[in-house]
């Protein structure tokens, strides 16, 4: 687990251990696993509140 | 087999290749679903809702994609909300678009009855200058009609429940390098923008003051219990609570209580509890009884609830499956 906190905002990183054939872990893991990319490339309204996922 | 009947397996085969060119390289393999700030008819728990529609009653969205679909309906019914989808192949995209509408302008002359309904589904285009074309799928069921709008601009594709929506992501891709906000990398992110609630925000404060209002009515069962223990030491015969000191036996009782569920028992909002006067029930300063609940149009000024929400700007969290585990990274943005 790794913390920090500044005067602009917190943050905080961790990892949970795989949870072996846990079957939500692995739907979700199947979903959205593979290489990471850039999540919020695209542009938002000013009424724009709320992102998922 | 007649001329007809040809043109209409080309067309078939035609419509297959032109989707799997769609989904193979027109567009991204991510979507952001994305709600849009307004007062709600309904104080809906958007992460439970996912929740439920991912993973409920054991069947959900990764089994099931139609769940998707109903969570963002259920999702338009409340606020403003859009999703949206990178494209990779804008000419591959706008021949999908095309198809698309060749076959909903079909479907919609094809009403048909569900029950005591007649649905009839509508299919048009919006054409403005300036503007990319603006494409709805309408469907009326009985006396309800329910919208749905979508475009591509520049590089995404855009289904909004509102057509304002719309309006105000092509302004923002005019201004792109405006309003692109920084973007994290991962699998999966949930991220708020405090600093544009507006129309939700006091809907957002009063669902704080209930759950700090539930929350501290909670504690009152097990502080009561201790200071009945007090109070029938105090007066065992005659149950009278003249002359006793009522503020001190309920200081007492709160730390009775600490000591003996080893925790600390405290209201959120920075009430206190009290006998009443009588000594038949425990009182919270701020919200009464369990019986008799009362409570603000939002959590008191200076608490620490109030502090932290007027204190940050965003809150992003990340999720990455990595052969190591999940990551998880949870941001949170101050005002500066």
């Amino acid at each position: 687990m790794r913390a920090k906190l500044g005067d602009d905002g917190y943050r905080l990183e961790t990892i949970v251990l795989p949870l072996i054939d846990n079957s939500i872990y692995s739907d979700m893991a199947r979903a959205f696993g593979g290489d990471v990319e850039p999540l919020d490339t695209l542009p938002v309204p000013q009424q724009h509140l709320h992102r998922e996922p | 087999m007649g001329p007809s009947r040809v043109n209409v397996q080309t067309d078939q085969q035609q419509g297959r290749e032109v989707t799997g060119r769609f989904f193979k390289d027109g567009i991204g393999n991510q979507f952001g679903f994305h709600v849009c700030d307004d007062s709600p008819l309904f104080a809906v728990s958007l992460p439970m809702l996912f929740r439920e529609a991912s993973f409920g009653a054991g069947r959900g969205m990764f089994t099931d994609p139609d769940n998707l679909f109903v969570a963002f309906l259920l999702g338009s019914l409340n606020a403003p909300v859009y999703v949206s989808v990178p494209v990779r192949d804008q000419q591959v995209t706008d021949e999908f678009l095309d198809l698309l509408e060749r076959r909903l302008g079909l479907y919609a002359r094809q009403p048909r009855l569900a029950g005591w309904f007649r649905i009839e589904p509508d299919f048009y285009r919006i054409e403005e200058p300036g503007r990319p074309v603006v494409r709805c799928q309408s469907i009326k069921l009985g006396p309800l009609k329910w919208r749905m709008f979508w475009t591509r601009i520049d590089n995404a594709i855009y289904v909004a429940s509102q057509r304002s929506i719309l309006d105000d992501l092509f302004e923002a891709h005019q201004n792109a390098e405006e309003h692109r906000p920084q973007s994290p990398h991962g699998h999966a992110m949930v991220r708020m923008r405090a600093e544009h609630w507006r129309r939700i925000l006091p809907e957002f404060q009063l669902g704080w003051a209930e759950n700090n209002r539930t929350a501290s009515l909670n504690n009152i069962s097990p502080i009561y219990g201790a200071a009945r223990a007090l109070l029938s030491e105090s007066a065992p015969a005659e149950r009278s609570t003249a002359g006793l000191d009522l503020s001190q036996i309920s200081d007492a009782a709160h730390a009775e209580a600490d000591a003996m569920y080893g925790v600390h028992f405290f209201c959120p909002d920075g009430g206190d509890y009290v006998l009443a006067d009588d000594g038949l029930s425990m009182v919270s300063t701020l919200h009464g009884t369990p019986l008799l609940a009362r409570q603000g149009a939002a959590p008191p000024e200076g608490v620490a609830t109030t502090r932290l929400l007027s204190d940050f700007r965003e809150v992003t969290a990340t999720l990455t499956f990595e052969d190591d585990g999940l990551r998880a990274v949870l941001e949170i943005e101050r005002k500066q």
